[in-house]
């Protein structure tokens, strides 16, 4: 098995035009993600009135979305508290 | 006796050639690896076990993963028409935390210079054949995806562009993953100065849920209308990415992250272990590939320091050139050595989390290579 190179296999796949269109297209997608995320900063300050910090998702939404069955035992236990100390003060 | 003579013919003992051999004492090593040094234990073991179990087909019982109708040719469909890969992406999607590269965006542009590596290697494999074999364009593709550093990418462009090179490819491809702390921290340090290594970078700003919600649904857009042949591979990783942040569906990140990608994990690395049979491994195709994949590796981490220092000519705020290192994705281990490489100049020098931005964008630009590659050479 001998090693052999072969520059006209390059100018035959067209390996330079290739690369460098590969490049650029890279760089550009990557640049305008870039550029969108330090951007997105002020396109949530324009965003605002639309879609307000306070109603993210997170925290609301997640609170609605909570298994209910974790709902229901915490009503549970704060019924079971309340009789506790209500039984207490009676005696 | 005849039935037992008949019987010992058909063991591996009497079946197995002497490449067999080679490749199951290679799975072996990766075996060893995995559980000694903790090389990318969850890969190296299931493709290690799977060249041993690969090799032990014998040519009497077709139980392989190229013989029609086998349970492993089965398994082994998930590599081979890429279905696996965009789900690896989906659950590493639901595993990443963008915030990093969120909070400091230019250092996304680190991951596009390191994926310079692929492009070279794609000219140095068009240009080095083995005898009278030259690598044919989509060959010398799939070769140089390599250097992305991304074992789900590359298996995806070379199942697309070379299938007969998917098992050399996607092995050279984990072995350089595994092998980063080893490949990387010399040509870190060649192509830096003891005082580029000290500069310390400003702590990342906070990000809000909103900028992480919106991230992956405009990053999706803006790479897939650019490079619609990333749409797949990216598609799944921004899902999964939204998936976590959106904070709706946290049953299904959780799947994705943990459950799914651990099942396709094995999978992948197991039939992409049992592809190495020797027959089809042990060319001297595999061997170049190799070669060129390591160059790639090194091309690409090289390429991203040196950005990283270009760039510095132009900031204010200095980055740290190591950081241009983590540009070759193989999410986290570059980013680790950068933080190890780091913390040996300065042990109070935390780089990890400026690492990981240009970690994570670096498989976003590989994945836009990988679908600019196979846009260009699937026509």
């Amino acid at each position: 098995m001998k090693l052999v190179f072969d520059y006209n296999n390059i100018a035959n796949e067209q390996g330079v035009a290739i690369a460098i269109t590969g490049l650029i297209i890279v760089f550009t997608a990557l640049f305008l993600i870039t550029l969108f995320i330090a951007l997105l900063p002020k396109i949530l300050k324009t965003l605002e009135p639309i879609l307000p910090a306070a109603h993210e998702p997170h925290g609301s939404v997640a609170r609605e979305h909570a298994p209910k069955g974790n709902q229901e035992l915490l009503i549970a236990a704060a019924a079971a508290a309340a009789y506790h100390k209500h039984q207490e003060d009676g005696k | 006796m005849d039935m037992v003579l008949q019987f010992l013919d058909t063991t591996g003992f009497a079946q197995l050639t002497l490449g067999n051999y080679m490749m199951i004492v290679i799975g072996l090593i990766f075996i060893a690896l995995a559980i000694i040094k903790d090389y990318e234990p969850l890969l190296l073991l299931p493709i290690g076990f799977g060249a041993i179990v690969g090799n032990m087909d014998t040519p009497t019982m077709n139980l392989g993963v190229y013989d029609e109708g086998s349970v492993l040719k089965y398994l082994y469909f998930g590599v081979d028409h890429g279905i696996f890969p965009p789900l690896i992406f989906l659950g590493i999607g639901a595993m990443t935390d963008f915030s990093t590269m969120l909070s400091n965006p230019r250092l996304v542009l680190l991951g596009a210079a390191a994926q310079i590596g692929i492009f070279l290697t794609l000219i140095g494999a068009l240009a080095i054949g083995i005898g009278d074999a030259a690598f044919t364009g989509k060959e010398a593709a799939a070769i140089a995806i390599i250097g992305g550093a991304d074992g789900p990418t590359a298996i995806f462009l070379s199942s697309k562009l070379a299938p007969d090179l998917l098992g050399a490819i996607a092995i050279a491809a984990y072995s350089y993953m595994a092998l980063v702390p080893v490949i990387q921290p010399p040509v870190m340090k060649l192509l830096t100065t003891k005082k580029e290594r000290l500069i310390r970078m400003k702590p990342p700003r906070q990000v809000s849920q909103r900028e992480k919600i919106l991230f992956p649904i405009v990053a999706f857009l803006i790479a897939a209308l650019i490079a619609p042949g990333s749409m797949a591979l990216l598609g799944m990783l921004f899902l999964g990415n939204l998936l976590k942040e959106s904070g709706v569906t946290e049953r299904l990140a959780n799947s994705a992250r943990n459950a799914m990608i651990d099942v396709v994990t094995i999978l992948l690395g197991f039939s992409v272990g049992a592809s190495t049979q020797a027959s089809v491994f042990l060319t001297g195709k595999s061997m170049l590939i190799f070669g060129l994949g390591a160059l790639s590796f090194a091309i690409a981490t090289a390429s991203g320091v040196l950005f990283a220092k270009f760039m510095n000519l132009f900031l204010k705020d200095k980055i740290n050139p190591l950081v241009g290192a983590a540009g070759v994705s193989a999410v986290p281990d570059s980013a680790r050595v950068v933080q190890m490489v780091g913390q040996q100049e300065d042990s109070e020098n935390h780089l990890l989390m400026h690492a990981m931005a240009p970690n994570v964008a670096g498989v976003v630009g590989s994945a836009i290579a990988a679908g600019v590659l196979w846009s260009i050479f699937v026509q």
